[in-house]
């Protein structure tokens, strides 16, 4: 009956997963069971936190080793002496479920000592006396199990006494009379009904997860973080009901439904995300906890189909409100942090990609630059021939024209390094060394569009589409090969995304490429001697999200500075605030992002913050003027010009 | 309320005058001028809120289509582009004649245009197709609300604003801000697609003569001011009193 009631509740799940859109998440089988082996099997992300971590192993694994005692206990149920051939027999079994159970009961101890003694904000929102319950019948299920077996072996049934411990010595509770012989069935089958209860307890509840998770883990994204699946928008052959997003929940792939039922509230995600901490109203885990509360009540609803399907409503404002959608700057970090491999922004995008193009429905700031990448191919809306306005005071800087061969390597300047007056200054600091290197390059000039990155994560993606084939006509007909590009943004979309759009090239960051003319010798080393300290703050699209790290340090400890690091660094950096099209948005609630970022960075006492991309820059500066402090703002590649080239910056 | 909004295709860039003396059209990037948007915005709210519809009309070259595919993705309901080679090179006058004799086409309560385009700056068409139309018209509008004497206008002012209640139908032209014009969605740009484009000969319009009155004959720059003198010191005030007595001043 248990079962019975356990498939209807899963099959009501499994339905609505069902009904969602197709997700092409198949591919690399080997890369996936590699991630299987070590989120899942290795609990890799869950050790990101150590005593939470120690927790969840234990009960996880713990599970894992007692599953077949289930089959053990019916058997034993049905008749006392019966067990499971060759595991029943073994004392490498006993002793095994022993020592997990055994781990279980610390496991919940654990966890009990986190949730009631430690108390972490990151389950604010959660449901709490859910996973109350859930501890405690998880805790019922090894202490009969250990009962039962301590009473097994004070009727000394043969189960091993040597190698169960823990069985063994609590064995002394018992006699050998009849009362035992009544408590070893009262275990055995409290043990079976709380283990039956709990399968049809888990649809419903947070803890599915111990079903979803696997299975979420392998559909999860290969590659790198930042890169988007695109959404192909034909507008001559389309007809108007093409779906642009995610309106309403049959609207969502079948691996952002599974995201839903995989959520554990376990809040690592909420722990870390820059909108949450600066009091925006986005916590990725209540989007997620609201998106499924929607997409369950309506489930009966979308498994109905036709007439049902009419009826659904649309998740953005009903589950979650419009500026929960605005505030996520896509830094990742909520993505990295989750043990089940939830992908928030995929969701978070597609939410936008419907408000923007369905319903032309988001903060009317924003709108000046969508409106500057339509008409001027630029978000500043600048005329594309002032893309070469900062090359004036430098001498001569190849401009490709059409027709020209191509350069060894192409500069893709992106529009901030061409119109922002503070970025410039990073542009001519790269457009120096690179001469002074020897490296034979040249820009796009006015051919150089936006490569669509600002459009794209505010969802406009059929924006993003024209910026990106455009752009690859203009590099696939220049014969470029080779491109090195200064925005942690740019260098995403051209590395990434382009490939899907028919652009393949080699994509460097300006730091690796600095950091490679370093190394070999062709820039350097610092005449000027020390620099003093300074601290780099990790772009989240080329930190987390592309897994380039070292580079800049390279390049940082070449200029002759003495790093620092804040406490939030690496794969933990905390955004500037600038991602996911935020720069081009105001952002009113709580406190800035780029003022939290900078005083993390001031308190570690450097008298420089470095940064890599031309958007961390402008925040980050802009945050230490508005505080009047004294500690500069500058680009790794200013740092490392100042440093080695003998002329003072352009 | 039926409404018809004037719209015209201007150059994305700076616009550049050709040998002719006339802005260069032709392989120049075009969008829908952003003066004509907060008209069209204005009549899409009317319209939404009283009922009616939007008709767009232009006349231009064919690229001038682009322009009312805009006005049509933002929510108007039907367009008519009157283009003839003839008309290349149209004065203010000649552009007037051929609008009114377009807008005569359609029922209308109200025409609305931008104050003036962001290329030409005349700003002298809205009130010369009233004149043909032979209904009033006001010129920088910042509000209008429909009323028993046909529409309560609010009209910018250096000072502040006048209020006129004006008899229907009705030219006006409004300025930029009164309204904040939207952002036409990807539904609304596909849509539009499917929306009806009449496109009118001179000879549906009844107009033979569309030679221009007008031509321009010469351009010639402003004269670049001579670099002016620097004075410092201790002399400064003097030098002053020389200079403005050299130039008759005192
Ligand atoms: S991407 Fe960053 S801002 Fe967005 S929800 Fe995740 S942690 Fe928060
Ligand atoms: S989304 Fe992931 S990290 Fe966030 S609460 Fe759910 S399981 Fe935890």
């Amino acid at each position: 009956m248990a079962v019975t009631l356990f498939w209807r509740r899963a099959r009501a799940r499994l339905e609505v997963l069902r009904a969602a859109r197709p997700a092409a998440r198949t591919d690399h089988p080997g890369a996936r069971a590699r991630r299987e082996l070590s989120h899942v099997l290795g609990q890799r992300k869950l050790f990101q936190k150590a005593a939470p971590g120690v927790m969840h192993a234990s009960i996880f694994w713990g599970f894992l080793v007692l599953l077949p005692t289930i089959v053990e206990a019916m058997l034993a149920a049905i008749d006392r002496d019966w067990t499971l051939p060759y595991l029943g027999h073994v004392a490498w079994f006993a002793f095994l479920q022993d020592l997990f159970a055994t781990l279980v009961v610390v496991g919940v101890a654990i966890a009990f000592a986190i949730r009631k003694i430690q108390r972490p904000d990151r389950f604010r929102g959660s449901h709490m006396e859910e996973a109350d319950r859930i501890l405690l019948t998880i805790l019922g299920i090894v202490t009969t199990l250990l009962l039962w077996n301590a009473s097994r072996i004070a009727l000394g049934i043969p189960v091993h006494p040597d190698a169960a411990a823990v069985a063994h010595a609590l064995s002394v509770l018992f006699g050998s009379g009849r009362g035992t012989d009544v408590a070893e069935r009262v275990f055995v089958w409290s043990h079976l009904l709380l283990v039956l209860g709990f399968l049809t307890y888990l649809p419903r509840s947070k803890h599915l997860h111990i079903i979803t998770a696997a299975p979420n883990v392998y559909l999860a994204k290969n590659g790198p973080r930042g890169y988007l699946e695109p959404l192909r928008i034909d507008l001559e052959s389309a007809d108007a009901d093409v779906q642009l997003g995610v309106s309403v929940a049959t609207d969502l792939s079948r691996k952002q439904v599974l995201d839903l039922f995989s959520c554990t509230e376990c809040g690592r995600c909420q722990e870390v995300c820059p909108a949450w901490n600066t009091g925006k109203a986005l916590s990725p885990k209540l989007l997620i906890m609201d998106l499924r509360d929607q997409v369950a009540n309506e489930a009966p609803l979308i498994t109905a189909g036709g007439a049902g399907i009419v009826e659904l409503q649309p998740l953005v404002p009903n589950a979650v409100a419009d500026q929960v959608v605005w505030d996520c700057v896509t830094c990742g970090a909520c993505v990295r942090e989750c043990p089940v491999d939830i992908e928030h922004v995929d969701t978070i995008i597609d939410l936008r990609r419907n408000l923007v193009m369905a319903e032309s429905r988001f903060p009317r700031e924003a709108e000046t630059m969508l409106r500057g990448v339509e008409t001027n191919e630029n978000p500043w809306g600048q005329p594309a021939s002032a893309r070469t306005d900062w090359t004036a005071s430098l001498e001569a800087i190849r401009v490709l024209q059409p027709g020209d061969p191509p350069p060894e390597v192409l500069f893709w300047v992106g529009c901030a390094g061409a119109f922002d007056e503070r970025a410039q200054q990073t542009t001519k600091s790269i457009a120096r060394l690179l001469t002074a290197a020897g490296v034979e390059f040249a820009i796009l000039g006015p051919r150089e569009r936006c490569t669509g990155d600002p459009a794209r994560r505010m969802g406009h993606e059929y924006l993003f589409q024209t910026l990106a084939e455009a752009n690859v006509e203009t590099l696939n007909g220049a014969g470029v090969t080779k491109i090195v590009a200064s925005c942690a943004h740019c260098f995403n979309t051209l590395a990434n995304e382009y490939p899907d759009y028919g652009g393949r090239y080699e994509v460097v960051h300006h730091t690796e490429l600095l950091s490679a003319l370093v190394a070999e010798g062709r820039l350097g080393p610092n005449p000027a001697g020390e620099r003093g300290s300074v601290t780099y703050h990790d772009a989240c699209y080329l930190g987390r999200h592309n897994g380039r790290f070292d580079a800049p340090r390279d390049v940082l400890r070449a200029a002759g500075a003495a790093a620092v690091e804040m406490p939030r660094n690496r794969e933990r950096a905390f955004c500037c605030g600038a991602g996911g099209a935020r720069m081009w948005m105001e952002e009113k609630e709580g406190t800035r992002i780029n003022d939290t970022r900078f005083a993390e960075a001031e308190a570690t006492g450097a008298d420089t913050v470095a940064t890599a991309c031309p958007y961390c820059f402008v925040m980050l500066d802009d945050a230490a003027k508005a505080k009047g402090s004294t500690v500069r703002v500058a680009d790794v590649a200013t740092l490392l010009a100042e440093s080695t080239l003998a002329e003072p910056g352009g | 309320m039926n409404v018809i909004a004037c719209a015209k295709l201007v150059p994305t860039g700076t616009p550049t005058l050709g040998p002719d003396h006339l802005v260069v059209r032709s392989g120049v990037d075009g969008a829908l001028d952003p003066g004509d948007e907060y008209g069209l915005e204005l009549a899409l709210q009317l319209t939404e809120q009283h009922g009616g519809d939007v008709t767009v009309v232009s006349m231009g070259p064919d690229e001038a289509g682009q322009a009312l595919q805009r006005a049509l993705a933002m929510g108007a309901s039907r367009g008519a582009l009157v283009s003839d080679p003839s008309l290349r090179g149209a004065d203010a006058l000649v552009t007037a004649r051929v609008l009114a004799a377009a807008i005569k086409r359609y029922p209308f309560d109200l025409v609305v245009a931008g104050v003036e385009s962001t290329d030409g700056y005349t700003g002298t068409v809205p009130v010369t197709v009233a004149e043909i139309l032979g209904v009033a018209s006001v010129t920088a509008v910042r509000r209008l609300e429909p009323s028993d004497a046909g529409a309560r206008i609010e009209r910018m002012t250096e000072r502040g604003y006048d209020v006129y209640e004006c008899p229907l139908p009705a030219v006006v032209t409004v300025t930029a801000g009164a309204v904040e014009p939207r952002y036409p969605s990807l539904k609304g740009i596909m849509q539009a697609k499917q929306k009806p484009i009449d496109r009118p000969s001179l000879q549906d319009l009844g107009l033979s003569d569309t030679k221009a009155t007008q031509t321009v004959t010469a351009v010639k720059d402003a004269p670049t001011k001579a670099g002016g003198e620097i004075v410092q010191g201790d002399e400064a005030v003097v030098r002053i009193a020389d200079l403005l007595a050299e130039a008759k001043v005192i």
